[in-house]
Order: structure tokens, then C-alpha cells, then sequence
């Protein structure tokens, strides 16, 4: 019994670990993704497709890969300070190619 | 070119690979210094043409201190959006193909819904299979997975 409780306070402990952990990344990345979403209407238009690199408030740069961007990031800051890296793509045409897909599925799944 | 024939598992075909920081990262962190974590040796992952991208099992975030990139809110899963941010993290795969490893940097969606009775740790998908090739050998219930190297192609 008494192994049985400790199992589950140690299952417990790790969990709230897990999500302290998660929250915290949320917290680092806040700003970015917030910059992220304001800045997109005009990335749309002026970079489509290219992977956008973001610093608090600012935009570091636009790279053509991910990998490209990630040593865009990289150089320019080093290896402590977090960055956001993210392809400029127009969520609304994401959402619809998933929609097309769902459709399929069901009709596969009708059919 | 290299070949390697892997068995195939329930859920379909199993590759033993290994986890790494990006190229990237390690450049840097050898630049400045710092240590590198150690790679994440036999982690198996399963190759899924379904799945756009790269999922992961969010234990080896901690592993190897992967640095999240990016999130995306409200994921759609199976039962439909979730209300949770889903984090995108940098990660460095290489699957070893006999005598030659090919190397991939790119995001892997961590927590995935990667159930413990899964026999994978990693969900391989197009933007990785996209860059090798897959032959599927019913009878012999194996498939063959090999890279064309530039010089090659």
C-alpha cells in the first residue's frame, strides 16, 4: 500500500514538473509569437514561404530554410537567448489543406 | 548508395535512429565552448508518410536540452482542436544507413500523442522521408530505406 502511495506521489511530482516546464517555455516564447502574429499580414505580402526569425519585438531576419535561419539565429545571438523561427505561411490556406484531407479520410472511410 | 532493410513493425516501419542537438547548435556551442549533451542513441522511430512533420516524445526534450523554436496553438488531433499550445522544437535526426548516416535539422512537434504501450519514441514524417527513398517488401514483411546523395543522383 505504502509502495502503491509513493508511486503515485512520484507520478504526480513528475507531471507538475512536466507542465512547470511547458508553462515556462510558453512564458520564453510569449513575445515572439505575439510579434509573430502582428507582423504576419505584411510578411505575407512581402516574404511568402521564407522562415522568419524573431527576438522579443524584433525581427532578426528571413532566411530560405530552416537551417539557414536557425544559423541566421544562431550568429546574431548566440546560444543562450531564445528565438523564434517560424515559416511565413497563411494559416487560413494551412487550415483549408487540412480541411481537403479530413474530407478525404471520410470519404475513404465511407467509401 | 547505402541500403538498409529494416524490419516492420505493427504500427509499420521501424528505424533505429539516433537524436541529436541541430548541426547548428553544435557548431555554436563548440564555438563558445560549452558542452555539447549527448546523443540520444536507439530511439526508435516509425516512418509515417501521413504525418507532415517530425513528432516526438517530449521526454527527450530534457534529454538533450532541446531549445523550443516556435508553438502552435490549438493543434487539431483526432477528437478535434485541443486548447493546448503544442511546442515545436530544434532537433537534429540521423539515421544510420549502413556505412553512411544521413544527418536532418529541423522542428519535431513535441508531446506528441505517443501512448507508452507505443513501440516508437518518434514519428518519422514526409519532411524527412521526402529527402529518402522507401521500398516496402510485403512478402518478406521488410522495407528497404536508402539516401541518393547528390554525387549519386
Amino acid at each position: 500500500m505504502k509502495g502503491k502511495l509513493m508511486a503515485r506521489h512520484v507520478s504526480r511530482n513528475s507531471h507538475k514538473t512536466r507542465l512547470n516546464s511547458k508553462a515556462r517555455q510558453e512564458a520564453v516564447l510569449a513575445t515572439e509569437l505575439e510579434t509573430f502574429e502582428a507582423k504576419l499580414p505584411s510578411l505575407l505580402h512581402d516574404a511568402p514561404g521564407k522562415f522568419v526569425v524573431i527576438n522579443g519585438r524584433d525581427i532578426i531576419g528571413l532566411a530560405d530554410d530552416y537551417t539557414r535561419a536557425l544559423r541566421l539565429g544562431y550568429d546574431k545571438l548566440g546560444s543562450e537567448a531564445p528565438f523564434f523561427v517560424e515559416q511565413v505561411l497563411d494559416p487560413k490556406v494551412s487550415a483549408r489543406r487540412s480541411k481537403i484531407f479530413l474530407t478525404r479520410v471520410e470519404l475513404l472511410k465511407n467509401g | 548508395m547505402a541500403k538498409v532493410t529494416h524490419p516492420i513493425g505493427e504500427l509499420g516501419p521501424l528505424v533505429r535512429c539516433i537524436l541529436a542537438v541541430s548541426e547548428e547548435r553544435e557548431r555554436i556551442l563548440k564555438k563558445e565552448g560549452k558542452k555539447i549533451p549527448d546523443r540520444v542513441q536507439n530511439i526508435v522511430g516509425l516512418a509515417d508518410t501521413g504525418s507532415d512533420g517530425v513528432l516526438i516524445d517530449s521526454r527527450h526534450i530534457g534529454d538533450l536540452n532541446l531549445p523550443v523554436r516556435s508553438m502552435v496553438e490549438k493543434p487539431t488531433t483526432i477528437d478535434g482542436p485541443s486548447p493546448r499550445f503544442r511546442c515545436k522544437c530544434e532537433v537534429g535526426l540521423i539515421i544510420p544507413l549502413d556505412d553512411m548516416k544521413v544527418r536532418w535539422d529541423g522542428s519535431a512537434y513535441t508531446d506528441a500523442n505517443l501512448k507508452r504501450d507505443c513501440q516508437c519514441d518518434l514519428i518519422i514524417g514526409r519532411d524527412v522521408l521526402a529527402s529518402l527513398n522507401l521500398h516496402y517488401d510485403g512478402p518478406n514483411c521488410c522495407f528497404t530505406i536508402w539516401h541518393e546523395s547528390p554525387a549519386n543522383a
